[in-house]
This record gives C-alpha cells, structure tokens and sequence, in this order.
C-alpha cells in the first residue's frame, strides 16, 4: 500500500499524463467520447457514495442533475451570475432536498428509499415542465456562446474533457479519502449490517444524511459542467430517468462501494453506450437493452462487480493461484 | 361537477386495483418489490394492440389470451431472474427487477418505435348517462370487469389449496415450508397470477388509453403509490387505495391541469411514506422489512 503521500503524487502524475493525452486528441467525436466518459463517471463516483457506501440505492440522481443544470443556466442567462458559482448554488440546492429527503426517509429502508428517490425526481421532473415563467418548459434554455473563463464556456473541446477529468478526480480524491478515515468505516458499517452498526455506536441517521448531502452535491456540480458543455438543456436532457440510472449502473457493474468502481464502470459503459448509438442509430433503446441485459447479468452472478473481481484475479496470479481474501 | 369526477375516478381505479392487487400480492408472498410490474402491463397493452392489428381481435375477447401469455411470461421471469434474488440484499433485488424492467421497455422501444399505439373500436367514446352522471361504456366494463376478477381471486386465495398456501407463505415462509408447502412453486404461482393480473388490466386499458414502451413507468408508480397507501401487502388496502388514487387523478387533472395529475398523487405517496408508513390497512414495520 502507498503512504498518502506517495498517493497524492502518483494520482496527480496520472491526471497530469492524462492532461497531456487530451491535448494530443484532434478528433472531436473522440474528444465528446472522452468528455462523456468523464462526465459519467463522475456522476457514477457521487452516486457512489450514497449509494455505494452507505447503502441509500437512490433512483432519482436525475433530480440533483436537472438542480444543477437548471439553477447555473438560470443565473447566468436571467443574472449573469457565473456558471462558477451558480454550480456552487445549484449544489447547495441539491444538498438541500439531500436532506429533506434524508430527513423523511429516516425510517424506510430499501426499495421504499428508492421508490421516494423515483416520485421526489418525478415531481421536479412535472415541475420543470410546468412551471413555464421560470424554465421555460418543454421548450428549453438556450446557453449564450461568450468564451471565457468567467463564462465556463471555451472555443477548445479539450479545456470541457480536461474539466471533466479533473471533476472526476476531485470525487475520486473525496472518497479515497473518506474511505481511510472513520467516516468510510462508519458508512460501510452501515452498508453491511445497519442494525449491527447501531448497536455498536455507529451515528446511522447522521452519516447516511452525510453521504447523501455530498453525493446530491457533487452531482449537481456535474449537472452544471453538463449544462455548460451542451449548452441547451431542457426537463428531457437534464431530469431524464437516464441519470437516475446509469450512475447506479456503472456503479454496480464496475464495484458498488469502492473508489475505483464507478470510474471503471464508466469506462467500459460509456464508450459501449457511444459506440451502440452511432452504429445503430436506426434501432432506439438498443443501448439500454444492453445495458438492461447487463445490469441483470451482474446482480445475478457478479454482484462485486468488474474491479473487486479483477483484484481478486490479479491477488490470486500473485499467490501463485492460491486465494487470498481481501 | 365532482360527482362525476367522483365516479369517473372509481371506475378507473378499479383498473389501477388489479395492477396494484398483483403488486401487493408478490411483495406480500416473496418480500420482492417488483420493478417489472409496470413494464408487464405494456407487454400486455402492446399485446391487445398485436391481436387487435393482426388478428383483427376485439380487446374484449383478447381478454382470454393476453392474461393468459402473461401468466406464461411471469413464470418465465420467475423462474429466470426473480427466484434468484428472493432473499438476497435488496441492491440486488432492487436492481434485477430494474434492470429487467429497462430491457423489456427497450426491446419494444427497439421493435415498435416510440410511437403512441391504440386500439379504435366503434365503443371507445360510447358514453351512457345515469342521472346527472355521464359514463364511458369502456370505463363500465373496465370496472365490473375488474370487480369479478377481484372477487374470483378473493375466492381462489380463501378456499383453493394454492390460494391458502398463498396466503401461508405470507405469513410465515418458514412454517409454510415446514408444513409440507412447496414454497418454489407458491412463489411461481404468485408470480404468475401477479402478471396475469397486469394482463386483464393491460386490456382493460387498450380501448381508453394508447399505449408507448415507456408507459410501464407510469403504471409502475401508480401502482406503487397505490399499495404504499393501501399497506404493502394487504389486497383490502390495494382496492381501497386503487379507489382513493382513481380518484385523486380525475379531480386533479381536472382542477390542476393534466400535467400535474401525476404530481397529486406523488405528493399523495410521499406524505404517506412520512406520516403513516404502514399504509391504511398495512403492518406496522412492514416497510422497513
């Protein structure tokens, strides 16, 4: 294992490699591959956290998704209110019906969590389509195309892929470093065995509200640098069922609770996702079927998903075909 | 004004008590919150359509071979995916039945296109009034339809051997084992019968409503927010329930506007979830299984 310094430098040297490859890539298709790569896979580490760590399977991210997204376009186009901070804005937004949420859920477990999750997005989902004056309903926000900094929007692709990568870098620095400190070993505690954990001292409401106000947070954040990079939203771009799902998705298939997981989750999927809806564009849902198809495949059999699997495999080659538990 | 909607309303959760009966039915016998539900009732909708565009079939006689196919499909699910995960941890319960339910609406979504579909028949608009009350003659038979169905699967869980090993099963799986129940084929049964369910109300639904691959999200939820309110598990608190959310949706799609019909009764569902989990008719606890 890495001392947390040797950590740090070696995840900075990997984002700074990365950075560099960006800036090699002239192709824009590949460019909006990466980009979404990253994006996802940062909605996948937030959705991570709540739903990975403390066990709080939400399925209805879209909500804090659309918050972001809808609260940064709107300050910027009604108050020319930076997108910098009207991320900051719309994730306190999100952190806030975080914890409402959290607070009327106190007593319900499971799918009855999720079932809240799904009516809490749907209820802003009508709301966006309805109340017109303020989001202009179904017809959409358009984004004015002024680059700069202070904008948060660029002429260059690469600075939106490079934002991305370091967003998802950020997240994924936030849980590697919950995970070491009492706080991860609080939520997985409670992931495993809640009423275990209670009984062993364990702050359960507090620490389940905790992971969900952060993962609402960050993946408003998300929502807004969406926002920003499309540059149009509307209540079935940002508030879809879509970002309800593929987070937790990803997630699951790429190692619900670890830090790595989503981020490889995203990897494999997102690229598989672009690749189904270019080449068969003519078939709708054929991206989702497979995704379906796979979802069922790993909760059945692999429910560890691809990377508790893949560090198993690589500790057994190292033991020389012995198993070894992690 | 409200009379009518009143009335409207009922005759419309009846449809919603035989999805919301099959619901409550397969979370009460195998402890299995099913995300399939809805999707199952869109497999039977674009089925009335199939029969009724190939065939040239009545809705009404589709409804000896819609619920039928969909016994036959939920054994195939059960058998498949769902008895795989009863008793596992609920991620893999809640994601199963999800992920199964985001295949079925994407294979129809992939082979029909998401296109409206519905079923003209020379009845659809066909209205009779009883004093002051206008009626659909579709929404009548819908209801008396669904009032039978009902009764006959209230008799057939009261005085057949598998509606009383249903009903053991609820109540205890482990004594029922002990008992001598086959508890596997229980869980089949219910299954099957829970999707049959969803067939009769997917024909019920044809001749008043189009159908698109992602309507078994709405049902879903209504039928959720239907057993959540009745008490998970209780079938007396589905048909209630069914009644209250019939209801809820005329007078609010009339007074709200029909874009936040679905608003009411998610308002309706999560204030219920804070202040009564249990439901009207439900066990205490039973949301915290």
């Amino acid at each position: 294992m890495l001392k947390k310094g040797g950590f740090v430098l070696s995840a900075g040297l990997v984002v700074l490699l990365m950075v560099a490859l960006i800036y090699q890539i002239k192709n824009k298709y590949y460019l909006d591959i990466l980009f979404m790569t990253f994006f996802w896979a940062s909605l996948a580490a937030a959705w991570n956290i709540s739903g990975g760590y403390a066990g709080q399977f939400s399925l209805g991210h879209a909500a804090y998704v659309g918050i972001g997204a809808y609260s940064t376009a709107l300050l910027y186009i009604n108050f020319h209110v930076s997108p910098w901070i009207g991320m900051v804005v719309g994730g306190l937004f999100s952190a806030l019906l975080a914890l409402f949420i959290g607070v009327i859920t106190v007593k319900v477990r499971g799918p009855f969590y999720t079932l809240i999750t799904i009516a809490v997005a749907e209820l802003l989902y009508i709301s966006a389509i309805q109340l017109k004056e303020l989001t202009h309903g179904s017809e959409g926000v358009s984004l004015p195309f002024k680059p700069g900094w202070v904008n948060m929007t660029f002429r260059e692709r690469e600075t939106y892929v490079v934002l991305a990568l370091l967003f998802v870098a950020l997240i994924y620095f936030i849980t590697k470093t919950m995970e070491r400190r009492r706080i991860g070993y609080y939520l997985i505690a409670i992931r495993e065995n809640e009423d275990a954990a209670r009984a062993l001292g364990v702050p359960v409401k507090e620490m389940k509200l905790l992971a969900t106000v952060l993962s609402a947070f960050l993946t408003a954040v998300g929502g807004a640098i969406y926002a920003m990079y499309i540059m149009f939203i509307e209540p079935d771009s940002v508030l879809s069922f879509a970002f309800s799902i593929q987070p937790a998705l990803m997630s699951i298939i790429g190692g619900l609770g670890t830090s790595l997981g989503p981020l490889i989750g995203s990897f494999v999927l997102s690229p598989l996702d672009m690749f189904l809806r270019e080449s068969f564009s003519h078939i709708n849902g054929l991206n989702l079927l497979i995704y379906g198809f796979l979802l069922v495949l790993f909760v059945l059999f692999w429910p560890e998903g691809l990377w508790p699997n893949a560090v198993r495999v690589y500790r057994k080659w190292r033991s020389g075909g012995v198993e070894t538990k992690s | 004004m409200l009379l009518q909607l009143t009335v409207s309303g009922i005759l419309l959760g009846g449809i919603y008590a035989l999805i919301a009966v099959g619901l409550t039915l397969i979370f009460g016998v195998m402890r299995i919150v099913n995300f399939t539900h809805g999707d199952l009732v869109m497999l039977g909708m674009y089925l009335t359509y199939l029969l009724y565009k190939g065939f040239g079939l009545d809705p009404y006689i589709s409804l000896f071979i819609v619920p039928l196919a969909l016994f036959l499909i939920g054994v195939l699910i059960q058998k498949l995916v769902v008895q795989r995960v009863v008793g596992r941890p609920h991620e893999v319960q809640i994601f199963a039945t999800v992920g199964l339910s985001m295949m079925l609406s994407n294979a129809v979504l992939a082979y029909f296109k998401g296109d409206y579909r519905s079923v003209q028949t020379t009845y659809s608009t066909d209205t009779i009034q009883i004093g002051p009350v206008f009626l659909g003659v579709p929404q009548i038979v819908a209801f008396g339809i669904s009032a039978v169905i009902t009764l006959v699967l209230f008799l057939f869980l009261k005085f057949t051997y598998t509606g009383k090993a249903i009903r053991a099963t609820t109540q205890n799986r482990i004594s029922a084992t002990l008992m001598g129940i086959d508890v596997r084929r229980v869980y089949t049964m219910t299954f099957a019968i829970g999707s049959a369910l969803a067939g009769i109300a997917a024909v019920l639904l044809m001749p008043l409503y189009p159908t698109y691959p992602s309507i078994g999200e709405a049902y879903l939820l209504i039928a959720f927010v239907v057993v959540v309110l009745g008490g998970l598990g209780s079938i007396p608190g589905a048909l209630v329930g069914a009644l209250i959310i019939g209801v809820v949706e005329t007078v609010s799609a009339y007074y709200l506007g029909s874009g936040w019909k679905q608003a009411a009764y998610f308002v309706i569902f999560i204030l219920v979830l804070i202040m009564r989990p249990q439901g009207l008719f439900g066990q205490r606890g039973a949301e915290q299984l």
